[in-house]
């Protein structure tokens, strides 16, 4: 009973503090921006106030009847102890219901920042900042990202910028119908493909805020993995619970076979023990919950509980045991079930390879991908493993081992590896959907390198750059080559896209991993176009531009481009009319002497515009990325660590019911060490075949996330690349689990093994 | 002599405190001698068993040996846990009631360890033979959770003296056995005694060993 409970306490716990960690880290990405209570950006291409006023004007008219908010916005950079620090400057009166996540004393705060020409410090890097005296700093509140937020009227005024309004965010009712799937699986429907309806309003090119913020399509996709883990950490749960319920019932059979001679009804006995699991659920709960709080309030996984979550938390562990422990307690007396077990089989295989194909190559939806992993993980479950357990016993009872030690070692594994068959089938299942998501993760970081390192060579971006000069510029000492982007849009038959304008020469090929022909043109595609209009290099691609051009030209290249939530075309510019681009970047390629010196010039020249290091915007990147990547190592740790507690029971129970036999060998003159070492073996041993067994499911499961999910997803392909490393890591913790668990029995039997 | 207990007491812990199981026992076994000692459950029957077998310590008083292949007596109070382990596997022979045979090991195999254990593989036919002469020839290759009560008792005899060891100790063999097996287990062990010359010390509250030894301890 007491196993049965701290079993009970312990899965209940990892799906607390699992579920609590990612809605808490979801929530982070989702809302960690003062615009994260806004759906739609408006850029303002021409930075004038009265462009904001005829849009708002039009709004409230009832153009957008959508639109139940709107805030005007400008940004820029201040220098602040050597470094630019993003202003943004919100207009905090304009939207009364918004929120722009200022703590605790936001009303109060907000008036402060309209009262008194003062800034609200975000970072973790300001903390010890020394501001100019012209800065008043509010409050400072942490965060990863460094950033200052002011009222309009004091960011005008701190950038120089008066009467200026670069964009006016757009906040809409749309209350989404998944919503309550993300309370029960925070961060699962970020990869489900749900987008905003495309809104527009003439002379005004309306966009998601994903597309002013890229970051966010990262934050969702590794959102979405850490859901999945999440998942997982539930699924695992309810199989160490289903089999802890199941072991203890199997353990009372004689108790249960007295009380049937006595007169007792089986359901009767099933009646009681209903009663005992509810009562034991509701206790471990408890007991889990207070666990869980302490556990969180006290480690650094996240900065404050919060209650509703935790509570939201608690009650999915409750539904979870309520039901795990019920359905144990059924089966373990249904027998007829288990007779049943081999027509379930054969309908659970063909459905598996039916999904598995469907998925695959019958369609090309997400559903479909979501379908094709979990035909894979009912294959491996009811195909694969009891498979290789069947060639395991042919190889186990032809392997004759030549030392006696040994063959008790490889028997006893077996015996109870088949024995504790639900906790290995729970264990390989975790371990490998850990392997799988950080193989993923692990290919998407280094395919997002190599294409930061490309796409970034050493130089500086000017954004905003419509007023920006080439020809001046080209003439400042150090400046090596000046480059311009010129920014459209137009319409492909699955809607509206962005055009880039440039020259498409040597260089630019490079940029975009393209191996350049001298005499081909045409245009560059991202992968969002091509897998939505499913093209491929050497397709024509039919584009029409804003005034009815058509331009057909043959797609040369396919890009990756992470991030990037739009559609982009990538064309020559002497293949658009000048009057429909503006000039929206400028890069320009500078001698690393003369870095400072170009920057400052250019900040000094160019007020409005927005200056950019390459080497600051690959580190901001690279920053990112590393944090996101350390919480999926950390989701994933905690889900391994749930399936390694599974299999420290069954190698726990493992051990436990040997106390006879190691009375036996002591009897028989094994030392104490002798034991530890048939202990220490046999568990690893146990290990070795659990861990084995996730191996090729935990690649599957990467492979499908790499070719499948994420390109239905995201619309973004990953080269899938298995490094040892990431196959290591939960291979290791799953051995070192069982060689722990091998421990504690043994101390306990062979200091009184009589 | 060959087993000499002076004054021997065991105690175990016992709700809040502690009881002494067995207190103050002392008597002598000759060599070859056949002894059981007998007494209602409870009185420490196992407990003496075990310690004359080097498997506990005493609380009090000391049990001394006198080894084949010494010329001096060895008390095993004075033994260091190695040596007692080493006393165990190379000198006793033990047969318990319930749980004699490693689950792993094959007949054949279980009763081949003590030998692998000792370094004693020269005695590996005639461990063999004698599995023959108590009939398990067919189940040589059967794992124990193959076989009756009656033959698992058996092939417990046949480990159990495989190595040959100077005393064979028994802990309620026939506890578990119907009255027909109950008197071959106990033919077999005296067989065997007979045959090797070992000191046979069977813990019992059957009657049926009573025909076969020579000696009889009461504990009461």
């Amino acid at each position: 009973m007491i196993a049965l409970l701290v079993n009970l306490v312990l899965a209940l716990f990892a799906i607390t503090v699992v579920h609590v960690t990612n809605h808490t880290l979801v929530h982070e990405f989702a809302e960690g921006q003062p615009q994260s209570a806004y759906h739609y950006i408006v850029p303002f291409t021409d930075n004038h106030e009265s462009s904001y006023f005829t849009f708002r004007e039009r709004w409230r008219a009832g153009d957008l009847p959508e639109i139940v908010g709107v805030v005007p916005v400008i940004e820029g950079n201040l220098e602040i102890a050597g470094r630019a620090i993003p202003l943004i400057g919100i207009d905090l009166i304009s939207d009364l219901h918004a929120s722009f996540d200022l703590g605790d004393t936001q009303p109060q705060t907000a008036t402060q920042l309209v009262t008194q020409d003062s800034v609200v410090a975000f970072g973790n890097d300001l903390a010890n900042t020394s501001f100019p005296n012209h800065i008043k700093v509010l409050e400072l509140h942490s965060g990863e990202q460094s950033l200052l937020l002011a009222d309009i009227a004091t960011a005008q005024n701190l950038l120089g910028r008066m009467g200026e309004i670069d964009a006016a965010w757009l906040r809409n009712n749309h209350e989404p119908a998944w919503g309550w799937l993300e309370h029960v699986f925070p961060g699962i429907t970020s990869g489900f493909g749900f987008t905003l309806p495309e809104l527009s309003l003439a002379d005004f090119d309306i966009k998601p805020m994903a597309v002013w913020q890229p970051t966010q399509a990262f934050a969702g996709s590794i959102a979405f993995n850490m859901g999945l883990l999440g998942l997982l950490a539930v699924l695992v749960s309810g199989f160490i619970v289903y089999e802890s319920t199941v072991r203890s019932i199997e353990r009372r059979t004689q108790e249960f076979n007295r009380l049937q001679t006595i007169g007792v009804s089986v359901l009767q006995i099933r009646s009681v023990l209903i009663l005992e699991a509810t009562a034991l659920v509701l206790f471990s709960v408890l007991i889990a919950a207070i666990l869980a709080f302490v556990f969180l309030q006290h480690s650094d996984l996240i900065s404050k509980v919060p209650k509703a979550t935790f509570l939201v938390a608690t009650s999915k562990g409750l539904v979870l045991g309520l039901s795990t422990a019920l359905i144990g307690v059924i089966l373990a007396f249904t027998r007829e079930v288990r007779k049943l077990a081999w027509i379930v089989l054969v309908f659970g295989v063909v459905l598996a390879v039916a999904m598995l194909c469907f998925g695959i190559w019958m369609t090309t939806t997400l559903v479909g991908a979501y379908l094709a992993v979990l035909a894979l993980c009912v294959l491996h479950i009811v195909v694969l493993t009891p498979t290789i357990m069947r060639f395991l016993d042919a190889l186990v009872s032809r392997i004759i081992p030549k030392s006696l030690i040994s063959r008790i070692n490889v028997r006893a594994m077996w015996q109870h590896l088949k024995q504790a068959k639900f906790a290995v089938v729970a264990f390989s299942l975790a371990i490998a959907t850990a392997i799988g998501i950080t193989l993923m993760v692990g290919s998407l970081r280094t395919d997002f390198f190599e294409l930061l390192d490309a796409r970034l060579p050493p130089g500086v971006q000017v954004r905003e750059a419509s007023s920006v000069d080439p020809a001046i510029i080209r003439q400042w000492a150090g400046v090596e080559e000046v480059r311009e982007y010129f920014r459209g849009e137009g319409n492909l038959s699955i809607g509206k896209t962005d055009v880039i304008a440039t020259s498409l020469d040597e260089f630019e090929a490079r940029r975009y991993g393209y191996e350049y022909e001298t005499d081909r043109v045409g245009v560059y595609v991202n992968e969002k176009i091509a897998s939505q209009l499913q093209v491929q290099v050497g397709d024509e691609l039919e584009l029409k531009l804003p005034d009815l051009t058509p331009i057909n030209l043959p797609i040369i290249h396919i890009f990756k481009s992470y991030g990037d939530v739009s559609r982009v075309v990538l064309l020559p510019k002497n293949q658009v009319p000048a009057s429909l681009l503006v000039r929206d970047r400028v890069l320009l390629i500078v001698h690393p002497d003369s870095f400072a010196d170009v920057e400052r010039k250019l900040q000094e020249t160019y007020p409005s515009a927005t200056v950019l290091n390459h080497r600051e915007i690959r580190e901001r990147a690279v920053q990112i990325f590393n944090r996101t990547f350390a919480l999926t190592y950390l989701i994933a740790l905690i889900a391994v660590v749930v399936a390694v507690i599974g299999l420290f029971n069954a190698a726990l129970a493992m051990q436990s019911a040997k106390s006879s036999e190691y009375r036996l060998l002591n009897t028989l003159g094994f030392s104490r060490l002798a034991l530890f070492r048939q202990s220490f073996t046999q568990s690893l041993l146990l290990g070795v075949v659990c861990c084995s067994l996730s191996v090729p499911l935990g690649i599957g499961i990467a492979w499908l996330l790499c070719e499948l999910v994420n390109p239905r997803a995201f619309h973004w392909t990953i080269n899938l690349h298995v490094a040892p490393m990431t196959l290591g890591y939960p291979l290791l913790l799953g051995m070192s689990a069982a060689a722990v668990a091998s421990v504690l029995p043994w101390f306990f039997i062979s200091n009184n093994p009589k | 002599m060959v087993i000499h207990v002076q004054g021997v007491g065991k105690k175990f812990p016992d709700g809040k405190g502690e009881r002494w199981v067995i207190d103050d026992v002392s008597f002598k076994i000759e060599p070859h001698q056949a002894t059981v000692i007998r007494g209602p459950s409870g009185v420490g029957k196992t407990t003496l068993l075990k310690l004359i077998a080097g498997l506990i310590r005493p609380d009090k008083g000391e049990i001394t040996v006198h080894l084949k292949d010494s010329s001096v007596p060895t008390s095993l109070n004075l033994l260091k846990a190695g040596e007692l382990l080493r006393f165990r596997r190379d000198h006793v022979g033990f047969v318990y009631q319930f749980f004699n045979l490693v689950p792993t090991l094959t007949v054949q195999e279980n009763v081949l360890l003590p030998l692998a254990l000792t370094k004693r593989e020269h005695l590996r036919e005639r461990a063999l033979d004698r599995l023959q002469q108590l009939g398990l020839s067919a189940l040589l290759n059967a794992f124990p959770a193959q076989l009756s009560g009656g033959e698992q008792q058996r092939a417990a005899i046949a480990r159990a003296v495989a190595h040959e060891p100077q005393f064979l100790f028994a802990d309620e063999p026939t506890g578990n056995l119907d009255g027909g097996n109950s008197a071959e287990v106990f033919k077999l062990l005296w067989d065997e005694h007979e045959r090797l010359g070992t000191n046979l010390v069977v813990a019992t509250h059957s009657d049926d060993v009573s025909a076969y030894v020579a000696r009889t301890i009461q504990l009461t």
